[in-house]
């Protein structure tokens, strides 16, 4: 046992006493930490943590002896100055400032001191707290590097996005002449341009850039010069590498300034490379450019209101903002629809307006919707997590109602309670946002590992200060919310009420309420999260279900590149038709097609492809119908096993006229509104130069091709014999269809193609079934977060209502008891119960329901084949909160009714 | 009229309760308030000690310290005539003003 004895003499000091009087003190108290330390040790405790809970009981000995010594004094002032806390004594003696900051340090010490006492409470308490926190802090480090930081260019807000991915060099150059927003204005087209040299071709990332891009960017070089004036002439000669580029491609090569570099077969002059610092919007988004080229956006080659290709940036002028900016875009429009319509403005809508966006909006896209969603819905599970606790705290607040009403009764203020609890509340919330931080770094590694890809920006996300001090500032907001409704009642109470509300039996009508009111809550809560999970859920099932119109099994795409110099129409009807022969003739190979795009080529909103819009019906009348027109060869329709009506094509139809053409349902039903369009003729423009019309015949309608992502319709589609119209475009994708293992083939067809264009790069060859798999990938990640965000709030509310009804019930013991002694059976009393459990589950459940109902339409572009008010979710939700919430009920309902009454008479 | 401190009084009130009937050691009157009170009146020794030292100096209580066979020393506690007066004039007036905050709040037993 240690020496108590020295260890009272060691600590106390006590000014102006006689040495007998405190002799006899100090003897008392050790005595006592003696009898304290053994009662320790009985209870189990070992001898050191024995030790130190001795030891705690006097934390402040300064305080102490200074409280002995005054009550050592002979006065006879009233009783009453004597407070229970020590703390209560800095009151008098110390200043406004130390004195609230002594408080808070006792209060702090209290709740952790409490908190050994009760562990289970402030265990479960914490875990709560952190994992609403944690899921919380996750996902605003995710929205805070995605949507909030600032991207890394000077002044960042002035830079302006024109909202749509690409327009026509003529449309870029008349913007930039007439307006006067913009410091400057800048268009780059990028695009993926074959470089020959190194083991393998291999194709660049190309930005051609019209002059200024770099300086909207600030970008600086590293070596050499950026674009001057003069490079901006005529076709793209001179190049700027990227930093890594040039430690990849040249080694850090120092002398590399004047050298050339061969791309799509023509030599570009190297003349600078730029600072590792630089990242252009592309690189921020996922692939950074590799190589810059200089581009006369008045380039001969170009200058064609049909070329779509610039990406369009612009600084806004310091005095001016974007939507100042937009106003006189807008008015620039209008003009220049009337003076050159052919550019500026539609046949039928008009004038052709353009939306500006600050260039992080515009980056972050749907993303932005998706993250703010998952934002929302984890605020939704920290306002559960926050009603449980609180609910805790209630329960816990009863029990201590007697502690509370004492300190009252000893004179402490209310506000003085008032400011404990909350700060009991706080330092609890602070713990928990403590262990919530620590599940946020690896909530946040989780999202960056299950990223399906489509995210920009992610490498940005990290925890750091600014999201440390969110974490602490929603914790600080939580606890403040838990323990504000304890505080209050806390204030409210009096010692009459303290002596005369009977500990047990006390039937506090609005604590009930409350109580009451925050199981309702988190039961609505819950049910809003789980009515979006469960739309998440219903659309992702039925987007899985989609048949994409074809049968994906054994194909594989390959995507050619023949847009570059080396081939002419000619030389690409050729290889292919090579091709074609040669990958035939292989035993593993069942067949090959080919089609200016091969399905799932790429999905979602991005697709590459041949538009036109101009159409004659077979009464010859003008028809406006937005049309992708996509040569392709017969077996196209065979191997994908489209649903196919009428027939494909045959030989002879490589040179036929009119020209065959197979199209879409829709295109269908768009040209022949109301009969078979099947073996009418129709005419389409423009499809040669110098033809003005093409007399067409449907000779096929194909039905229900996805072939742009499952949740894409059926698009509006054109198929005429690839023979004819295909070796024009510089678009073409192989279809093959294999025997057995695909992925041995794969190297086979690369070695093929290779032995006939060595310089051909292949980066886009894949299976048809894994595309449409990857397609899936995004509305996967979502609904899965969702579902487990709505998993635990369903968890969360379960316990909520279990823990209120365990107290319920605990507190109506002595009633069910005298009830069940009086003859009640077992049925009725958990039927009485229950009963109470589905007045709250109901009202929580329509609450929820109704504020789903306002809710989900954020979900709008989320979902997929159901709207956001979706009837049969909306009730299956509801009835699994019910059942839930009364299962969690149940126990606690069957505990109480057979409980021996005997015994619960008897304990009352 | 109550006197305003008067609600402050009651942890010298309590002492002086468990006082009545036999002289106790400190230890023993903390133990015994907080099992009366079910636990919810915990007494530490920083507040306990203050208010005996300050009883038996007003002369309300006064120690002793007795040695028994296989018993350790103590400090007994135990009421003196003044400190039984004092309780008893403290528990009138406590009763008074519990029932009379009950008839103002009208709180109804259970």
């Amino acid at each position: 046992m240690p020496d108590w004895r020295k260890y009272v003499h060691e600590h106390l000091t006590l000014a102006s006493l006689e040495g007998l009087r405190e002799e006899r003190i100090a003897e008392e108290l050790a005595l006592q930490l003696e009898d304290i330390y053994t009662e320790a040790l009985a209870r189990g405790l070992s001898a050191e943590e024995a030790e130190e809970w001795t030891r705690s009981q006097i934390p402040d000995w300064e305080m102490f002896s200074r409280l002995l010594s005054r009550a050592e004094r002979k006065n006879r002032r009233p009783v009453a100055e004597i407070m229970m806390e020590s703390s209560e004594e800095t009151l008098r003696t110390r200043g406004r400032v130390s004195r609230l900051l002594a408080d808070l340090l006792h209060d702090i010490r209290h709740t952790f001191r409490s908190a050994r006492i009760r562990p289970a409470f402030w265990i479960i308490t914490v875990l709560i707290l952190g994992l609403g926190i944690g899921a919380t802090t996750t996902i605003f480090s995710v929205v805070d590097g995605v949507l909030l930081k600032e991207l890394p260019y000077h002044e960042p807000g002035k830079i302006a996005f024109f909202e749509h991915p690409a327009f026509s060099p003529p449309r870029f150059v008349d913007w930039k002449e007439q307006s006067t927003s913009f410091e400057r204005l800048a268009g780059v087209w990028t695009t993926e341009i074959v470089c020959i040299g190194g083991d393998r071709p291999a194709e660049f990332s190309t930005g051609m850039m019209t002059p200024d891009f770099f300086e909207i960017f600030g970008a600086r070089a590293a070596l050499g010069r950026l674009f001057l004036p003069e490079d901006f002439a005529g076709p793209p000669t001179r190049a700027v590498l990227g930093y890594g580029t040039w430690q990849r491609l040249f080694g850090s090569d120092p002398d590399i300034i004047g050298r050339s570099i061969t791309l799509n077969g023509i030599d570009r002059e190297i003349v600078g490379i730029l600072d590792p610092s630089f990242t252009s919007p592309q690189g921020l988004t996922g692939g950074e450019t590799d190589v810059w080229l200089a581009m006369d956006p008045r380039w001969g080659a170009l200058w064609d209101p049909g070329v779509l290709i610039l990406a369009v940036y612009g600084r806004i002028k310091p005095e001016l903002t974007i939507p100042a900016a937009q106003i006189e875009l807008n008015r620039i429009i209008d003009v220049l629809a009337v003076e050159k319509p052919a550019v500026h403005a539609d046949p039928e809508d008009g004038p052709r307006y353009v939306a500006l966006s600050s260039l992080q909006v515009a980056m972050t896209g749907d993303t932005r919707t998706s993250l703010l969603l998952l934002l929302g819905a984890v605020i939704l599970l920290l306002g559960i997590a926050a009603a449980n606790v609180a609910n805790l705290f209630l329960a816990r607040g009863l029990d201590r109602i007697g502690e509370v009403g004492v300190r009252a009764a000893m004179g402490a203020s209310r506000g003085r309670i008032a400011a404990q609890l909350l700060t009991e509340s706080a330092t609890l919330a602070l713990s928990g946002g403590a262990f919530g931080v620590i599940l946020a770094f690896a909530g946040v590694r989780a999202f960056e590992i299950l990223n399906p890809g489509n995210i920009p920006l992610i490498e940005r996300i990290a925890i750091d200060w600014r999201v440390l001090l969110f974490a602490a500032a929603i914790s600080l907001l939580t606890g403040l919310l838990f323990g504000l409704a304890p505080a209050l009642r806390a204030a409210r109470l009096d010692i009459s009420g303290m002596m005369n509300d009977s500990l047990r039996t006390g039937s506090t009508k609005d604590r009930d309420r409350l109580r009451t009111l925050l199981v309702g809550a988190e039961i609505a809560l819950a049910l809003i999260l789980l009515t979006g999970a469960g739309l998440l859920f219903n659309s992702f099932t039925r987007l899985q279900a989609v048949h994409p119109g074809f049968d994906p099994d054994g194909l594989v795409g390959v995507e050619l590149n023949i847009n570059g110099l080396a081939y002419p129409p000619e030389r690409r009807l050729a290889l292919v038709q090579r091709l074609d022969q040669r990958l035939e003739s292989l035993p593993e190979i069942a067949g090959v097609a080919t089609g200016i795009t091969i399905p799932f080529q790429s999905w979602g909103g991005r697709r590459r492809g041949w538009l036109r819009w101009d159409w004659k019906a077979p009464e010859r009348e003008d028809r406006e119908i937005w049309t992708m027109v996509h040569p392709a060869t017969a077996d196209y329709f065979t191997l994908l096993g489209a649903d196919l009506r009428g027939r494909t094509f045959q030989p002879g139809d490589e040179t036929a006229y009119p020209v065959p053409v197979i199209v879409s349902e829709t295109f269908a039903a768009e040209i022949c509104p109301g009969r078979d369009a099947l073996g009418q003729t129709i005419w389409g423009y423009d499809w040669r130069p110098g033809v003005p019309e093409t007399e067409l015949r449907i000779i096929g309608i194909v039905s229900g091709m996805h072939a742009w992502g499952l949740d894409q319709g059926s698009e509006m589609t054109v198929f005429p014999p690839w023979e004819q119209y295909g070796p024009e475009n510089p678009l073409a994708s192989l279809l093959i269809k294999v025997n057995g293992d695909p992925g041995a083939v794969i190297d086979t067809i690369r070695e093929t193609i290779w032995s006939e264009d060595p310089d051909m790069p292949l980066d886009n060859i894949y299976f048809l079934e894994q595309r449409i798999a990857e397609s899936l990938t995004v509305p996967r990640f979502f609904s899965t977060l969702f579902i487990a965000f709505a998993v635990t709030a369903l968890l969360l509310a379960a316990g909520g209502v279990y823990a209120a009804m365990l107290y319920s019930v605990g507190r109506r013991r002595r009633e069910l008891s005298i009830r069940n002694a009086l003859g009640a059976d077992r049925s009725q009393l958990i039927r009485m119960i229950q009963k109470r459990s589905l007045a709250i589950a109901a009202t929580g459940v329509i609450a929820g329901a109704t504020g789903a109902w306002f809710l989900t339409r954020f979900l709008e572009s989320m979902v997929f084949g159901i709207t956001t008010t979706d009837p049969v979710t909306f009730v299956l939700v509801a009835l699994l909160m019910t059942v839930v919430a009364l299962a969690a009920s149940f126990l606690p309902a069957w505990k109480a009714a057979t409980h021996d009454p005997m015994e619960a008479l008897r304990r009352e | 009229m109550f006197s305003p401190e008067l609600k402050k009084g009651s942890v010298e009130l309590m002492v002086l309760s468990v006082l009545k009937d036999e002289p106790r050691h400190g230890y023993d009157i903390g133990k015994l308030i907080e099992t009366r009170s079910g636990g919810q009146i915990q007494f530490h020794i920083t507040s306990l000690y203050p208010v005996l030292y300050r009883m038996e100096n007003r002369g309300w209580i006064t120690g002793r310290w007795v040695e028994k066979e296989g018993v350790r020393r103590r400090c007994y506690y135990s009421l003196t005539k003044e400190g039984a007066r004092v309780l008893a004039g403290e528990r009138k007036k406590w009763q008074a003003f519990t029932a009379a905050v009950n008839e103002v709040i009208g709180i109804s037993h259970a």
